[in-house]
């Protein structure tokens, strides 16, 4: 696995797996534990150049389920990386500068990091299986199989997966087997995809579909594996179409579906993004693109494309799902810009699209992130009340209650009181 | 402590002065240049006493400049000299200190836009800003006197980076300036003794004017296109649009004649390089104090008494200021194999270590 693929998988489990207790975790996970928390909270403290009040950075990591002691050795990992230098004044710590990278990902070292840190067998195999697990769910039997791990190993992979509800598995109602699933990426019983599987009992069908991550919004005009082009035909894998200058083509994506309504409405825009900025790189007739993610960073800063002659109908899928509109340059007769509109969806849309790119497949949104980051705000570390909003719940946690009283201690700590006192 | 030396006297009560107006201030500035007389060689072509930079918050520079002489007369030349170097530095301000001055070259300075001052000028001028003999120009007198002894050290261990600061910085742009620091780091980075004050200053020395030349690039950036970082570093470390081509070209056709020649077009430090300039447009107020905060971390290796005296960096610049301040000593410790002991006072919050002097 690339190291920018097992952390992102790492970060995607944390949350399942700061939450349990037990000798388990504390035995077999430790490692996975705290990297996973310290690329939660690279997304929390990225940007901020100094902390002079760590309490806030542990409130912040508490609401998002990270327990103090993972923190610190969370913050441990990241200053080996050098991503943060950590100051202490008498062994407590005072001040925390940080350097995660900012024009790159923070994944990349991360994941290095793991891979140094000599991980157990059950936690190489636990991301491997959840990283299969993202393309398509499979029969426990061919997970162990393919993994070659004992089955003891993989009853204790499926219990902290279950526990930590990013891993489950259902009886298939066509054969009664076992299939495992991840709830974090895919539906109960994906009918279409254990079909295929059936259909090529003989091919790596998961490490086909994997191999389109490669190069997410592969023109599908370029695919000739029959696996693949079956997969295709049976709506296995999502292929979505642009129709401008050269015709109708369509996109080949790995088939993650997110959970919720709302999750799987981002993907298919995120998915339309790819696509259209794939068409002018491969298919445009005037200037083809020559980087799909300059483009995107591009639209992220400015919220514009353009204009170009071609956008009219190139962008026009985005235009039809609520991206952005298309509007005509007043300079001229026959060129278009393309605005985005600025939602918080759109804007979450386009950068999983932009982690298309650079990760390769996006990762889970943390619930809390924009309120946690809120609370590094100059002025807001006053107002906190409950950072807990509506959001998309991946799975049912046990969080703390907090009563007036904590609510008030909390208060005294953010605008600046001494603990203690 | 007694100064004997009168235009030295004035050179530091000059350098206290734009030191406390925000300035980083560098004493006795030799401009050269190389030419091809017989063999290619260096040349003075003038030398000066004070530069002085100013970093502002969007990355635009002010620079000021001085010349400060113990006599009565030659008033005109001086004048017409710091007219020159005000002109070739672009600066905004040009002092000529003077024992005394005639009315009629403190008129022409006037219309030339030079400040002209005497020595009871200039002590009035640092009561209204608040510069006093003691700490301001003791202190100044201090750090000079220590920096002087450790000259002959600094050139007999490390000749090319001392005489590099010295002759060639002012006079070359700044893309030319990282790359010449960064391989200058690189080449004394095995010879570095982190417990030798002559070495621990020259390194920061190197440091300081690595941040104007950063500082520089990152005003450019600015400038071009600040929503661009990356693709803006590259092409300022290419030397601009036109150049990148033409060096892009040249590297096109090399590679064609030597295939897997190892040969790279930019420095392998680019991206990070790409990241510190980030951070300061991230942190632009902060930024802009990364010059003098530098220069203190340089000034109390010299001084161990000089935070006590003044106050500490994070006193005075501030917490965002020092971090940013020390990104480029991790960029440059990342980039070059220097023990990280050379930077370990400065990277800490804790100076003296343990309380103690040096």
């Amino acid at each position: 696995m690339e190291n920018k693929i097992i952390a992102a998988r790492l970060q995607d489990i944390n949350e399942g797996m700061v939450r349990q207790i037990g000798g388990i975790t504390e035995v077999y996970y430790n490692k996975s534990k705290r990297l996973g928390a310290a690329v939660r909270i690279c997304n929390i403290i990225k940007g901020q150049d100094v902390i002079t009040k760590p309490e806030i950075l542990l409130i912040a990591a508490g609401e998002m389920g990270i327990s103090a002691d993972t923190v610190d050795k969370a913050l441990g990992e990241l200053e080996e990386i050098g991503y943060i230098t950590v100051h202490r004044t008498g062994g407590e710590i005072s001040k925390i500068e940080e350097r995660i990278p900012l024009l790159e990902d923070q994944y990349s070292q991360i994941g290095e990091k793991w891979q140094g840190s000599s991980p157990t067998e059950i936690e190489r195999a636990t991301l491997e299986i959840i990283d299969d697990l993202m393309v398509a769910p499979q029969r426990e039997r061919e997970i162990v199989k393919k993994h070659g791990i004992d089955n003891k190993a993989f009853a204790l992979i499926s219990d902290v997966g279950k526990s930590g509800s990013f891993y489950k598995n259902y009886k298939s109602p066509v054969d009664g087997s076992s299939i495992g699933y991840s709830p974090l990426y895919h539906d109960e019983n994906p009918e279409k995809i254990m079909a295929l599987f059936d259909k090529y009992p003989e091919e790596d069908v998961s490490g086909k579909i994997r191999s389109i991550r490669a190069y997410q919004g592969m023109p599908v005009d370029v695919i000739n594996d029959p696996v693949l082009m079956e997969a295709i035909r049976m709506g296995c894998i999502p292929t979505p179409s642009v129709n401008s200058s050269r015709g109708t083509k369509h996109f080949a994506f790995t088939p993650l579906k997110g959970v919720g309504k709302l999750e799987k409405n981002l993907l298919e825009k995120a998915r339309a993004i790819i696509s259209c900025v794939r068409y002018g790189q491969h298919f445009a007739r005037i200037t083809r693109i020559a980087t799909p993610l300059l483009i995107l960073k591009a639209l992220e800063r400015r919220k514009r494309i353009g204009s170009h002659s071609e956008i009219l109908r190139q962008y026009a899928l985005l235009h039809k799902l609520g991206v952005g509109i298309i509007s005509r340059d007043p300079t001229s007769t026959d060129r278009y810009t393309f605005n985005l509109l600025d939602t918080p969806e759109n804007m979450r849309a386009l950068e999983l699209a932009i982690q298309y790119l650079t990760i390769k497949e996006p990762t889970k949104e943390e619930p809390k992130i924009k309120e946690v980051r809120q609370l590094f705000l100059p002025g807001m570390a006053g107002i906190y009340g409950s950072v807990s909003k509506t959001r998309i719940d991946l799975q049912s946690v046990k969080t703390t209650t907090l009563s007036d009283d904590s609510i008030q201690q909390i208060n005294y700590l953010l605008i600046g009181g001494s603990s203690g006192y | 402590m007694a100064i004997n030396d009168n235009d030295l006297r004035l050179k530091l009560k000059v350098s206290a002065l734009l030191r406390k107006m925000g300035y980083a201030v560098f004493q006795e500035v030799d401009l050269c240049t190389f030419s091809y007389q017989n063999k290619y060689s260096r040349k003075q072509v003038t030398d000066f006493d004070v530069l002085a930079v100013l970093l502002e918050p969007d990355f635009a520079f002010s620079i000021a400049v001085a010349e400060c002489k113990n006599v009565e007369e030659r008033a005109m030349e001086f004048l017409l000299k710091l007219n020159g170097l005000k002109s070739f530095f672009g600066a905004q301000k040009a002092y000529l200190v003077q024992r005394r001055l005639d009315v009629n070259a403190r008129e022409v300075a006037r219309e030339l836009g030079i400040w002209c001052f005497d020595e009871e000028n200039l002590d009035t001028l640092m009561s209204g800003i608040g510069v006093q003999e003691k700490p301001h120009v003791e202190l100044e007198c201090a750090v000079y006197m220590e920096k002087t002894k450790l000259i002959k050290e600094q050139k007999k261990d490390f000749p090319k980076p001392t005489k590099y600061l010295k002759y060639d910085f002012w006079t070359l742009p700044e893309h030319r300036n990282i790359i010449n620091l960064m391989h200058q780091f690189q080449q004394i980075s095995d010879k570095v003794d982190a417990t030798k004050v002559s070495h621990a200053v020259l390194v920061h020395q190197m440091a300081v004017n690595l941040s104007v030349a950063l500082a520089q690039l990152t005003g450019q950036i600015v400038r071009n296109n600040i929503n661009n970082i990356e693709d803006g570093c590259k092409t300022r470390m290419l030397g601009g649009s036109r150049e990148r081509r033409d060096r892009e070209a040249l590297f096109d056709t090399l590679a064609k004649v030597l295939p897997d020649n190892g040969l790279t077009l930019s420095p392998e430090y680019l991206p990070k390089l790409a990241e510190v300039a980030a951070r300061l447009i991230n942190g632009a107020i902060a930024a802009s104090k990364i010059i003098p905060c530098l220069d203190h971390f340089t000034r109390r290796i010299l001084v161990p008494s000089y935070d006590t005296a003044l106050g500490s960096p994070l006193v005075i610049y501030g917490d965002r200021t020092v971090k940013l301040a020390r990104d480029i000593l991790y960029f440059i410790l990342s980039n070059a194999k220097l023990p990280e002991a050379i930077f370990a006072d400065s990277l800490s919050d804790n100076f003296p270590p343990d309380g103690k002097d040096k």
